[in-house]
């Protein structure tokens, strides 16, 4: 972990005395206090993103998205249903073939998979899950969630952000919001993709809230994958620290000069993070570091899983350093089916082909990630979250795929202080809708933020006229899932 | 039931009984009581009342604001209304939300009730709801009242106090002063002191241009010690075009400008960008501010065809639009969209926050649902579209009457001439000339009688060719009209020609000089309009074209998909023709055919094309495919072992189930769908007239399993059938078709059981096969029993294969004609010997024109004369043979083919389209109301007694959204005075950092009170005194003593008013995103000032800011890094934020990096000191000398550097005098100063 203290190695005389006569004294507090610090005449807190005080003593620190882009069918990954076994062929009772985006046949569709009960818990998984179906013990599987939309980019949109409307912030952005960031050298909210999903940066956006609790993206197709973090080739450690003594120098001067301007002084301090993320960032994401047997099990040495597996423990380090929220974004699968990169998991023509490409890529890391939470004690206070936008439709598109569906599909939850091993609320006998103790993605957004602390019905911002919440007008958490 | 007819006593008497029962309110019956104690009450107290009741009230838990431990909550219902219907459970959302009917309201949220308790329910409410409950502890709905709404502040009339007096009256400049100081002085804080001349020129250069002045500008203002000197500046600046790109910018985040449609793909709109240029050429002209309102709303209504007024309402159409839309979303979207333009409109106009009125009647403000159903209808006939637009269409308007005005006299004298002298003339000629007249060609060039494109200007030459004068565009549909008295059309044949004044000479017109001929579509339709036959579009077959580009071949022409079809590169520079026939029947009305054909072209159509048809009665297809047939006969021959074979070229190839495809070589080939069983049908044709036997030559290849011949696993296959037709080629032919008698003669090989005779016993399953002979060629023969085939004219062949056990790969047909020597004695043509009735219509075969056979059918048609009705059509053909004719007739064709052509730009804006809207209840459009008219808020008609929206304040019947605008703009009886409110709070933001009301986009009750009432309505009511100016309103503003205020902060002023409400003080700002960008750029000395235009999508392009391109889902990061906003909404603020990757940004990024170094370049002249330089990169990026502290330390800073670079690497130490410099520029553009102005 980071100790704020020794980070900096800079020391800046003139700024110190600055620093005094804003009434704040360098050599008494540590950094990262130091950001919280209100300016003596400001009204607003000097630092956004410093530690907040939750609402109430939260169980977890972290949330790990898995986003299963393009949407796994829950009828052939979690949600066991013989029924469709048995009535392979026949009319699905009540189908409405617009449920999805194309046209489905009506006619029940059968999984193509092998599927087993697994762990204590004696959880159905289909065979697409030989990693993850070890790991059941841990989740909290909600079977009924449903949501509205039933395309991509406005279904990811809702997931993320709570309602339909593009413009709202994402939960990365609202938890954020509500309770800064514990490490400052590193930002709170962090979303990893290949191909860019279907809705784009629309699903990841701070919205209206101030861009400082936006989101920092790494492409896993990229090379660097912040923008900017390393100093110029040409530039040596010592030159650059001379640049910023004189930097803070002058700059110090002009906010003596705008004694009650708090920005100025922020501003200040943002170059000096700066300087230190340029050694945290990489430092996180540099993976070399880790274990070949660490680098074994989340399945790097496997080529149809190395993305996501990095992706995955980059997370895992990136929540030891007290990253907030991060979200992945899984990318395409290996083999071609006809789905599209950009939302891998979107079986149309054959959910078979489709979905066994699609697990190959994320089954065994996704599983890693667990354990290596779990083994490392962070499991406890850190909510892993699984599942794609919506569900996918019990009656076959064409003969092997599935069409979108919204009106019922798993996720799964685990750690962060979830239940373990539990099943929560059903679909249909046939899986087409959501029936027992149905759970709206207010609701799975109410969970989670209040599982960080947070009470959803407080956490709001006034923004043109009306005060916003993630969880829109709607949300309950549901206790029945809390350990 | 209806009120009005009933009579009034048999309603009474079919009540008594069943209210007699209700009359009185506690006389329910006691069985009632114990069905609703039992079944209901114990229901809603368990699973209802922990959100709707007086309980849940209290605790804040109240949902919906429905009240259900009461009856009267019950009857009253909540926000959404009533609960329940009485007697009717259907009708009753209680009911609703219990049977989770609707997935908005499903209640009990997270587990539906047993199917027994709803069926109570429903019972319950069938009964009529008896309810034994007493209290009243239901607040009633919230009514709005009007006109206590009108009391709130900025719904008044605006105030017209004098500016207050003052003690300090030396300090006052403008008005404006006296009413910031006279609280100032209330308040014992006082102003600050005036900011420094330097300072002063930065702050306006920024404020108004969002650029930092040269060091130049900057001296020459310091050193002006006229009375005037700031003044000037401030029309200087005012005057300049940098002026409407800043200011431009601060309005395009009021409007969410984006360029694209968000969601799902995010579709780019090319022609967006239009009303983003003018904004800027709005803000720079300084066209009255409630004219720049009205004419986004309404420009394309107020001038129709307009560029401007087009341009103006992308401010309608700026938001974001789902691409995908379903059949079941459609009608949301419709509402998302009004919804979009309505939130905009209020947000940015008015300062109000409609978006929430679309489901319930607003919280806080006095604004019914209704009143936003009828602004949303007066926008209901307004959609999202590209539009064309002629960009100086009064020019054009102008130019076009006078062309027209001289094409009078052309006309008259065209007229005058067929009336008097065509008849005679024309009877001349027909028994001088005509009879000597032929026509040979078998090509006719069609003279068309119109030319019409989507985009493109299409002109009428005099040869019949059609030329494209104006307006290509990518996309393009030419519809071209003929008529022609002639039947038995076969074939169409288009001609594109090359020419210098085309793109590489063409044909084509894209830049390269292609095209892409992407559909044609032909239709016939009778001239003659007592033939009630229906206009048809041809079946066509494409036939032969000159060159087919890769990919981009002739039968992409006829696949109904307009993006594939015919090009011609790398052919392009010369003249290129294509040919189609008609499959199937000959077209051509008895009395005349008009031809309409529709050439769609995907990638630029072309410039100069002409149209020409094929009139004999010949499958011209079949003809062509002969003849080639008969030039590769010889050679073709010495491939054939068994016998003089002649190969067949087989033209058609179909297959049930198979793909099949003709090789050049004209064998078939099957490309993929193979099937156990399959039938292919082959067609070819023969010119031979005495075929006595077929030969199938069946070929193994590397493609298919086992290297074939056949398709199944093994390579083997069974021919089970084969049926052969033959039939005349020559449709005028009566012969019939004969379906020939084969005998199976002999095979390469024979499997086991699967001889060659199994094949003509009638059944399929039985058949020839070659196992275990796969993976070589193989052959068999069939012989005609009886005489041998072919007819005079030519011979259709069609082969039908019937295969059982999987199919061939590939096929070649031969046949065989008995050597003459053999049928000697019988007539014994040489082979060699055309039948001379077979003529060939060939691509390069000459073109006649039309005209003269033509006139043949008219005069066969009417024996001999001219009927009266053919007259005008006569007259035309006329006009090839009489020069006189041809010059009276081309001098009005010329005439019009000058005519003026608008260069058309593309424009996304609004177009008509919509429909009716309808108010919906909760917002749902499951659930629509009454359907809603045209009509504004009323809490801003200026009227006591207005409570239905009215259509218009100037009550005409002007176009909804002209009204709009209107009421929008009325000081006096429409919304005018709190549009001036909110542009005058807006201008003092941007110009002080924060507005007189804080919250910029909300004047409404939850929105901010003005710091200083007074001032903001003297501001307000000066703008529309001004002409509504907001150039004069910025100079005021500028002027005034409390802008000119510097940035000090006294204790007292700061103890008094740590948020500066009464401003004591003039605070540094940070500059917005683009002025960080183009600052850097102008101080890097590489500022593109070139204006208008597509957007640029390069961080890197030296060009304003305000020309990058806006894509909502792929922001430049540069951009959202400093604060550029998520343009979904509007936006009256955008916040400034500080971050560490924006301090990454500006010390690392190659941008600021490069930035640093093209300063350092501009500054470091031959034989210049490097203090010098220094001083004077300062002045370039702070816009003022460094003090001498400051010299020191950058003079320090750069030898330090010097030296370290020089140690580094001792070769790099000639550079790095330069390289020490830039590093210390870079420290100029990474401080506070540089983005925060005074």
């Amino acid at each position: 972990m980071f100790s704020n203290e020794n980070q900096s190695g800079l020391i800046l005389p003139p700024r110190r005395a600055f620093l005094k006569s804003m009434g704040l004294g360098f050599g008494s507090m540590a950094l990262a206090t130091m950001l919280n610090e209100k300016a003596t005449a400001g009204p607003e807190p000097v630092n956004p993103l410093a530690p907040k005080a939750p609402h109430f003593k939260p169980k977890a620190k972290a949330v790990i998205w898995l986003f299963m882009t393009g949407a796994p069918s829950h009828l052939d990954t979690w949600d066991y249903k013989p029924e469709l076994q048995t009535r392979h062929g026949q009319a699905l009772p009540g189908s409405d073939p617009n449920t999805g985006f194309f046209k489905t046949s009506g006619k029940i569709m059968k999984s193509p998979f092998k599927w087993k009960q697994h762990g204590q818990s004696g959880s159905w998984v289909s065979s697409l899950f030989p990693h993850m179906s070890q790991q059941v013990d841990k989740m909290t599987f909600i079977h009924s969630m449903h949501l509205r939309e039933n395309n991509h980019a406005p279904a990811s949109i809702e997931l993320m952000c709570g309602s339909n409307v593009p413009g709202r912030p994402a939960a990365g952005a609202w938890v954020t919001y509500g309770l800064g960031t514990e490490n400052q050298n590193l930002p709170a909210y962090v979303v990893m993709h290949g191909d860019r999903p279907r809705g784009d940066n629309q699903i990841w956006s701070a919205g209206f809230l101030p861009k400082t609790f936006q989101a920092l993206t790494l492409d896993s197709r990229r090379k660097e994958a912040i923008d900017d973090i390393h100093r110029a080739k040409e530039e040596s450690d010592a030159q650059q620290r001379a640049t910023l003594e004189l930097l803070g120098d002058l700059n110090g001067a002009h906010a003596q000069a705008h004694p009650n301007q708090a920005d100025l002084g922020a501003r200040i301090r943002s170059f000096e993070l700066a300087y230190r993320m340029q050694t945290a960032a990489p430092e996180a994401l540099d993976i070399s570091t880790e274990t070949a047997a660490t680098r074994t099990l989340y399945g790097l040495d496997n080529k149809a899983c190395e993305t996501f597996g990095r992706q995955c423990l980059i997370a895992r380090r990136l929540v030891e350093r007290g990253v907030r929220f991060i979200q992945i974004f899984a990318g395409k699968g290996v083999a071609g089916d006809g789905s599209v990169n950009d939302v891998p998991w979107d079986g149309h023509d054959n959910i078979e082909k489709n979905h066994i490409s699609c697990a190959a890529a994320t089954d065994q890391p996704a599983a890693a990630l667990l354990a290596d939470l779990e083994s490392r004690g962070l499991l406890d206070s850190t909510m892993v979250v699984w599942g794609g936008e919506f569900g996918r439709t019990s009656d076959s598109q064409g003969s092997l795929g599935r069409d979108h569906n919204p009106h019922g599909f798993t996720i799964l939850m685990a750690g962060g202080g979830m239940k373990r091993g539990f099943h929560y609320g059903s679909t249909d006998e046939f899986g087409y809708k959501a029936m027992e103790n149905k759970v709206h993605i207010n609701d799975l957004h109410a969970t989670i933020l209040h599982q960080l602390g947070l009470d959803h019905e407080k956490l709001t911002y006034r923004y043109s006229g009306r005060d916003f919440r993630l969880t829109d007008v709607g949300g309950h958490v549901i206790k029945d899932i809390l350990a | 039931m209806s009120r009005t007819t009933v009579p009034q006593c048999l309603i009474f008497c079919l009540f008594i009984p069943v209210c007699a029962s209700f009359a009185a309110d506690n006389v329910i019956p006691a069985e009632h009581i114990a069905f609703f104690e039992q079944k209901i009450r114990p229901i809603l107290s368990e699973h209802c009342y922990q959100c709707h009741s007086a309980e849940a009230k209290q605790n804040k838990k109240l949902k919906g604001g429905l009240y259900l431990d009461t009856r009267a909550g019950v009857l009253t219902g909540g926000d959404t209304g009533s609960a329940i219907e009485s007697g009717k459970p259907d009708k009753s959302l209680l009911m609703t939300a219990l049977r989770w009917q609707d997935p908005d309201i499903e209640m009990p949220p997270k587990k539906k009730l047993p199917e027994n308790v709803i069926a109570d329910f429903a019972k319950w409410i069938e009964m009529g709801a008896p309810d034994p409950r007493a209290g009243t502890a239901v607040p009633s709905k919230r009514v709005i009242d009007l006109k206590q709404g009108r009391e709130h502040w900025s719904f008044k009339p605006l105030l017209k106090g004098a500016p207050p007096e003052v003690k300090n009256s030396a300090w006052v400049r403008t008005p404006i002063d006296r009413f910031i100081l006279s609280r100032q002085e209330n308040a014992g804080v006082s102003a600050s002191a005036p900011v420094s001349k330097e300072k002063l020129i930065r702050r306006a250069y920024f404020d108004l241009t969002g650029m930092p002045p040269t060091p130049e500008e900057v001296d020459a203002f310091v050193n002006d010690s006229a009375a005037d000197a700031y003044s000037k500046v401030i029309d200087k600046l005012l005057a300049s075009a940098r002026y409407g790109e800043h200011w431009g910018r601060h309005w395009l985040d009021v409007v969410r400008y984006a360029e694209s449609g968000g969601y799902e793909f995010d579709g780019y709109r090319p022609g967006a960008y239009h009303y983003r240029d003018w904004v800027i050429r709005a803000m720079n002209a300084d066209i009255p501010y409630d004219e720049f309102i009205r004419s986004q709303v309404a420009g394309d209504k107020i001038k129709p065809g307009d560029y401007d007024g087009a341009c103006a309402t992308g401010f309608l159409v700026a938001g974001p639009y789902p691409g995908q839309i379903t059949a079941k979303t459609k009608e949301r979207i419709r509402y998302d969209q009004l919804d979009d333009m309505l939130s905009t409109m209020g947000g940015s106009m008015l300062g109000l926050t409609l978006g929430c009125v679309r489901c319930h009647d607003h919280k806080f403000d006095p604004i019914p649902q209704r009143d936003y159903y009828a602004l949303a209808a007066s926008l209901a006939n307004t959609e999202h579209g590209e539009v064309k637009i002629d960009k100086q269409n009064e020019e054009s308007q102008k130019k076009m009457s006078e062309h027209e005005k001289l094409a009078g006299p052309l006309r008259d004298a065209l007229k005058l001439f067929e009336t008097q002298e065509f008849p005679t003339r024309f009877e001349k000629w027909k028994a001088q000339s005509l009879p000597g007249l032929s026509s040979a060609a078998q090509w006719q060039a069609l003279d068309p009688v119109s030319a019409e494109a989507r985009s493109a200007a299409l002109a009428i030459a005099p040869d019949g060719s059609v030329l494209n004068t104006a307006n290509k565009a990518m996309e393009d549909v030419y519809t071209i009209k003929v008529i022609t008295n002639q039947k038995g059309v076969t074939a169409f044949r288009i001609d594109v020609f090359a020419g210098k004044e085309f793109p590489k000479n063409g044909p084509g017109l894209s830049d390269n000089g292609n095209f892409v001929l992407g559909d044609l579509k032909i239709i016939a339709k009778p001239v003659d309009t007592k033939i009630k036959t229906k206009p048809a579009a041809l079946k066509l077959r494409a036939v032969k074209a000159t060159f087919e580009q890769k990919d981009y071949l002739i039968n992409a022409v006829l696949d109904n998909s307009p993006k594939s079809g015919w090009g011609i590169s790398p052919e392009m520079g010369k003249d290129h023709s294509v040919v189609f026939a008609i499959d199937g029947a000959t077209a051509g009305f008895e009395g005349g055919t008009e031809f309409e054909f529709q050439l769609t072209f995907d990638h630029f159509g072309v410039g100069r094309m002409r149209l020409s048809m094929y009139a004999e009665e010949r499958n011209i297809e079949l003809a062509v495919a002969a003849a080639a047939a008969a030039k590769e006969r010889e050679k073709k021959q010495a491939d054939a072992k068994d016998g003089p074979w002649q190969a067949l070229a087989v033209v058609s190839a179909e297959a049930r189930t198979a793909k099949l495809a003709v090789n050049k070589d004209g064998t078939v080939l099957n490309t993929g769908n193979k099937s156990m069983q399959d039938v292919y049908t082959l067609k070819a044709s023969a010119n031979q007239k005495a075929i006595t036997a077929f030969r199938f030559d069946v070929l193994s290849g590397k493609d298919f399993p086992q290297n074939g011949p056949g398709l199944s696993d093994n390579g083997n296959f069974v021919l089970g059938d084969l049926k052969i037709t033959a039939k005349p080629l020559d449709a005028k032919s009566k012969a019939a078709p004969i379906a020939l008698k084969l005998k199976a003669l002999k095979a390469s090989f024979e499997q086991n059981g699967y001889t060659i005779s199994n094949v003509l016993d009638g059944n399929p399953k039985s058949g020839w096969g070659v196992a275990p002979e796969m993976g070589k060629d193989h052959f068999v023969i069939f012989a005609i029993d009886g005489a041998p085939a072919g007819f005079e004219g030519g011979t259709e062949l069609e082969l039908q294969l019937t295969f059982d056990h999987f199919g061939v790969g590939h096929i070649r047909i031969s046949i065989q004609e008995p050597a003459a020597s053999a049928i000697a004695g019988k007539d014994s043509k040489p082979e060699a010997a055309e039948p001379a009735s077979i003529v060939i219509p060939d691509l390069v075969d000459a073109v006649d024109s039309q005209h003269l056979r033509e006139i043949r059918e008219v005069l066969k048609r009417g024996a001999g004369k001219v009927a009266d009705a053919d007259g005008p059509q006569t007259f035309r053909w006329f006009t090839h043979f009489d020069e006189t004719a041809a010059r009276t007739f081309n001098a009005v064709r010329d005439h019009e083919r000058r005519k003026p052509r608008p260069e058309l730009i593309s424009i996304y804006t609004t177009k008509g389209g919509g429909q009716d809207v309808y108010l919906l209840r909760r917002g749902e459009v499951d659930n629509k109301d009454a359907k809603s008219t045209p009509g504004f808020l009323q809490v801003l008609l200026n009227s006591e007694s207005a409570t239905e929206p009215v259509a218009a304040p100037d009550k005409s019947k002007t176009d909804p959204r002209i009204a709009l605008g209107n009421w929008l703009t009325h000081v006096e009886t429409g919304a005018g005075h709190l549009l001036a409110r909110v542009m005058a709070n807006r201008m003092w933001k941007y110009h002080f950092g924060k507005g007189i009301v804080t919250t910029p986009n909300d004047f409404g009750q939850q929105g901010e009170r003005p710091t200083h009432p007074e001032l903001l309505d003297y501001l307000a009511t000066e703008l529309i005194k001004g002409g509504w100016k907001l150039k004069t309103l910025h100079k005021q503003i500028m002027l005034s003593a409390v802008y000119l205020q510097g940035s000090d902060a006294s204790e007292t002023n700061r103890a008094k008013d740590p948020e500066n409400k009464l401003w004591w003080q003039r605070p540094a700002q940070r500059i917005n995103a683009e002025a960080i960008r183009d600052t850097l750029l102008s101080v890097g000395g590489k500022l593109d000032e070139t204006m208008y235009g597509p957007a640029i999508d390069k961080l890197e392009t030296p060009r304003r800011s305000v020309y990058l391109r806006v894509r909502r889902s792929e922001l430049i990061p540069f951009m959202t890094l400093f604060d550029a906003p998520e343009p979904t909404q509007s936006i009256g603020d955008r916040g400034t934020t500080t971050l560490p990757t924006q301090a990454l940004t500006l010390m690392n990024s190659p941008f600021a990096r490069k930035m640093a170094e093209q300063l350092r370049m501009r500054v470091m002249t031959p034989g210049i000191k490097p203090a010098e330089a220094l001083s004077k990169a300062h002045q370039i990026a702070l816009a003022r000398k460094p003090t001498d502290g400051e010299a020191a330390k950058l003079t320090a800073f750069f030898e330090k550097q010097k030296e370290w670079i020089a140690k580094q690497d001792p070769k790099a130490a000639a550079g790095a005098e330069g390289v020490a410099l830039t590093q210390t520029c870079l420290i100029l553009l990474c401080t506070n100063e540089f983005v925060y102005v005074d």
